[in-house]
């Protein structure tokens, strides 16, 4: 029996899962996933720059810099995951039950997200950084 | 029938659930999937029954151990002002036993055991997909824990406290062996956890009955799911953190010592992303406890179902955010501290909609006040209580005034005992009848509750107001004067309450297992598949697997069989012949619908003796035994390779294409292509994580010294990094070419392939080695060399696995084993290769290069 026989599958060939199934984790987990990405970014930024500014005679980054950096890296990955969770909101208009509730768990992450991004790094505004 | 069952919920237990198929062949598969007899066949056991049984067994046993032995002499001792009962040394060994046992050794196996046990029945599957993996991870779990446990009988307990900071854990101030024990054998369990995450999240996300779609599995699934990613995230920077400090320790290698570049922060940052998510680690699965068994009891469906699988996934986030919030008083940047207060404050969010749904859920339904019940209510009281003193601890300014203090120990123990025991109890009470076929008695139940109620309560309430006077946790007395007697005897007395409360408990289990009330399938109208099975369920849980359009299977369904009629007749081929081997089904992740049908392993005796020679490469370092961890791993790899032995197949070609072409899915009685994918997907997943750990470690150390490489240290050589870098990754590229020849069948490019690549690599890892050895820095002057060693060391290892994995496979190709049709190893060892190049790729360059570019 070999794999050119019509009758055998190719079942090497077989992707692994329904593609859709892909989609829904996207739909789900982008806001959480950009929320941490996001606190990676910010906190491994701050501190390092924070270090940096102990250690050299003249700062690379100055305080106000610092605070920039966190502001607008908080409002663009507050804007992404906006756009993550409207994506996730057109999921719930599937037809099917099951893209459906995962689609509203996905918005509801996203809000979520979205409210976590926020409160992380707006903070950086009214706090010396280092 | 149904109506009356849709809507609000199930009757009162009294009314017959779908009855499960046990038609044709029943007897002779339980014997098919039952572990053989005798102590030959309890050694080789893996049927996830025992498995399971086990790890809470042994989890029970570590938690009367070490979670009530120790808290009543160090109650004893606290109870009254300036006693010595105790001396400071022994009292601090009893803390930190304390602290360590509850959090390695109790809470983790016994939740991960009693996933092993529930989830197959639960979810419609005969088994878990590796249950080799499964005992191969109780035994680690076993042995870490009599490692660790070990210590006492040579008077060498550690004393550290169950974070083991360093300085106070390095060899200056702890310069026996006890810390040793404490990192060795716990590093052994830790292993052990890992293993038991990638079953579960394998069996959750692929054997299912059909139809249970992701939606519509029951929401303990969901908990377990994301807490064993949470496992896989959290435990590896962990035993990154652990290599670390013992490879300090014993090889004087200086990552924590400030004088030689290191940090002692690191070591913290390192503890508390593991040590943080930990504790979520531990209360998820007991919120997907109370989520099970809440709603049976009030009769009525989870409120917000999918509200509930949004919180369990933002809180398996949102964990991995605060870990810094243990370190608020160690002197961190402020708006790195505003970060961490501010996720510390966001996770009460999705844990508070979680208590609102259960509120609703109960508001809504018809309360039955037994005992299960009442620890779920209990539950919500203390944990709820235990929350809000999480988000006061959360603001900076209260904790630096909080931190270190009694107040934090009410706070955790709200937290974990409250979160986690009570449901814990909960579920033993709702469960026990389904896994022995017998009720537990309700007044012994009920008595026993509150007990535990009470006595938790009077035990660590007082520690709030005890910590706000300003007592200090950790000291093993306190003077008159200050005024805390009162408090401390009120909580010491409180123990009164809980050790007979939990001796109580004891005795409902050993009463009711043998003199209980019989069960039937289904005592409490419960909703979810593994209340249709007997009590105790059959070996292989499923004659004819379910298959599910609901949520709640055994609320909304008539008959548990019903469906497409292809499905149908699936489900039922699978309990005659040809399939009578041990015969699982794989379903698509998202759509649930059957992708394949493959041999779930069998008894084997390698995952116990590859067990013994992990903890071997433990053992023989707390020896300082060098050669006996060489002679360990030799084992493990001797062992893991006999333990993959691929088993004749129970089926010929044409009868696997036969059954094919009749039900439209694949039959693989040689060995699953999916599902090894999964697991070498996870496999890689934990190596990434790894070498993330490793990184950032390179990373801080890099920052915390502004000359890098050291005054006098010769940048390394570039060209020895592109050369050995160039032979990897063609190495990589020709085992890949291996792969592709087989798919058009060629056996013959498979081997060239394979063995060229190893040829290559290994060239490639020889000239890494031979650079290594003429550096003009060893790994124990600065920090520098211990990272440089570490980094490019573990690099190596990554590239013997892969070269290992070649090798073996390529003794099968030679012998024929691999077709067109059949290349599963094949396609995982191409997999590794790939990833192993990336990882060194990665590390090799971010060791050779970061010199020159900062």
């Amino acid at each position: 029996m070999s794999a050119t026989d019509p009758a055998s599958p190719r079942i090497a060939e077989e992707p692994p899962d329904n593609p859709s199934t892909i989609r829904l984790w996207v739909l789900l987990l982008a806001g959480p996933v950009l929320w941490i990405g996001h606190f990676m970014v910010v906190y491994l930024f701050a501190e390092a720059a924070c270090a940096a500014r102990e250690s050299d005679d003249i700062p690379f980054f100055g305080t106000g810099a610092i605070v920039t950096i966190v502001v607008a890296s908080t409002l663009v990955a507050a804007g992404l995951t906006a756009l993550a969770t409207v994506a996730a909101w057109r999921g719930t208009r599937g037809r099917e039950a099951d893209a459906t509730a995962m689609g509203w768990a996905g918005v509801l992450l996203g809000a979520l997200s979205i409210v976590a991004i926020l409160a992380v790094g707006l903070p950086a505004l009214a706090i010396d950084p280092c | 029938m149904s109506d009356q069952r849709t809507g609000t919920g199930a009757g009162d237990g009294t009314a017959p659930g779908p009855a499960a198929s046990t038609a044709g062949g029943h007897e002779e598969l339980d014997a098919l999937w039952d572990d053989p007899p005798g102590l030959w066949g309890r050694l080789r056991a893996v049927q996830n029954d025992k498995v399971g049984t086990r790890l809470v067994l042994t989890g029970f046993f570590f938690l009367l151990l070490g979670g009530t032995v120790d808290s009543f002499v160090m109650r004893l001792q606290l109870a009254r002002p300036e006693q010595d009962i105790v001396s400071p040394q022994l009292y601090n060994e009893m803390f930190t036993n304390h602290g360590s046992v509850t959090m390695f050794l109790v809470i983790l196996p016994i939740f991960e055991g009693f996933a092993i046990l529930l989830l197959p029945t639960m979810l419609g599957s005969r088994e878990m997909p590796f249950p080799r993996l499964g005992a191969f991870s109780y035994w680690t779990f076993l042995f870490g824990g009599l490692l660790y446990y070990s210590a006492t009988l040579f008077q060498l307990v550690p004393d550290a406290g169950w974070f083991a900071y360093t300085p106070l854990s390095l060899n200056e101030f702890s310069p026996d062996l006890a810390l040793d024990f404490w990192v060795l054998g716990l590093g052994v369990a830790e292993v052990g956890a890992i293993a038991a995450a990638v079953e579960i999240i394998i069996g959750i996300l692929k054997m299912r009955a059909p139809g249970m779609t992701l939606t519509r599995m029951p929401l303990y699934a969901w908990a377990m799911l994301v807490t064993a990613f949470m496992i896989l995230f959290a435990f590896t920077p962990l035993i990154v953190g652990s290599l670390l400090l013992e490879l300090e320790r014993g090889f004087h290698m200086p990552f924590f010592d400030p004088d030689r570049g290191g940090s002692s922060l690191l070591w913290q940052h390192l503890f508390w992303i593991f040590g943080h998510p930990e504790v979520y680690i531990q209360f998820l699965p007991a919120t997907g406890v109370v989520s099970m068994v809440l709603p049976v009891m009030v009769r009525r469906r989870i409120a917000g179902y999918t509200w509930m699988v949004a919180a369990l996934v933002a809180i398996g986030f949102l964990s991995f955010g605060l870990w810094a919030h243990h370190m608020f008083t160690v002197g961190l940047p402020g708006v790195v501290l505003a970060f961490f207060a501010a996720a510390s404050m966001v996770i009460a969010i999705p844990a508070g909609v979680q208590i609102f749904s259960w509120l609703a859920t109960i508001w809504n339904g018809r309360v039955r006040w037994n005992t299960a019940f009442l620890f779920v209510v209990g539950f919500l009281v203390i944990f709820v209580a235990g929350g809000i003193t999480g988000v006061m601890v959360a603001a900076v300014p209260f904790d630096q005034q909080a931190h270190d203090s009694y107040f934090v120990v009410a706070h955790l123990h709200y937290v974990l005992i409250g979160g986690v025991a009570f449901p814990m109890f909960a579920g033993v009470h709702y469960w026990f009848p389904k896994f022995t076929g017998r009720l537990m008695d309700e007044r012994l139940g009920r008595l026993s509750f509150w007990l535990l109620f009470l006595g938790v309560n009077v035990t660590f309430f007082p520690m709030h107001i005890v910590g706000l006077l300003g007592m200090p946790r950790r000291v093993y007395t306190y003077p008159e004067e200050y005024g805390w007697g009162v408090y401390n005897l009120i909580s010491s007395l409180g123990l009164l309450l809980i050790i007979p409360g939990l001796g109580l408990f004891v005795l409902n289990l050993a009463w009711s297992l043998r003199r209980g009330e019989e069960a039937g399938n289904d005592p409490w109208g419960a909703d979810t598949l593994e209340w249709a099975t007997t009590s105790p369920p059959a070996q292989h849980g499923w004659t004819v697997p379910p298959i599910v359009h609901s949520r709640h299977p055994l609320w909304d369904q008539d008959d548990l069989h019903r469906g497409e009629p292809q499905v149908e007749r699936l489900v039922h081929a699978l309990a005659e012949w040809p399939l009578r081997w041990r015969a699982a089904l794989v379903i698509g992740t998202g759509d649930a619908r059957p992708v394949e049908i493959f041999r779930v392993s069998g008894p084997s005796i390698w995952p116990l003796a590859t067990a013994l020679g992990v903890v071997g490469i433990f053992a023989s370092e707390l020896l300082k035994l060098r050669w006996g961890i060489v002679a360990s791993a030799v084992v493990v790899v001797v062992c893991a390779l006999a333990w993959n032995r691929p088993d004749p197949p129970p089926m010929t070609r044409d009868e696997e294409l036969d059954f094919e072409r009749t039900h439209g899915v694949p039959v693989r009685a040689y060995g699953s292509l999916v599902v090894p994918r999964w697991g070498m997907g996870l496999a890689i997943l934990f190596a990434s994580i790894f070498f993330g750990s490793l990184l950032l470690g390179y990373f801080y150390l890099r920052l915390e010294n502004p000359v890098w490489p050291p005054e006098g240290v010769v940048e390394p050589s570039l060209l020895v990094a592109g050369i050995s870098t160039l032979l990897v990754v063609a190495g990589a590229g020709s085992v890949y070419g291996g792969l592709r020849a087989i798919r058009e069948d060629d056996t013959g490019g498979l081997l060239r392939g394979l063995l060229a690549g190893t040829a290559a690599a290994a060239v490639g890892g020889a000239i890494l080695v031979v650079d290594l050895l003429g550096l003009d820095f060893g790994s124990t002057d600065h920090s520098y060399g211990a990272i440089f060693h570490t980094l490019a060391s573990a690099s190596l290892v990554v590239v013997l696995f892969a070269c290992i994995m070649a090798c073996s496979t390529a003794v099968y190709a030679a012998k024929g084993h691999y077709h067109a049709y059949r290349l599963s190893p094949v396609d995982n060892v191409s997999r590794f290769w790939i990833a192993a190049a990336v990882l060194w790729v990665l590390s090799i360059g971010t060791l050779y290069l970061s010199p020159y570019l900062t």
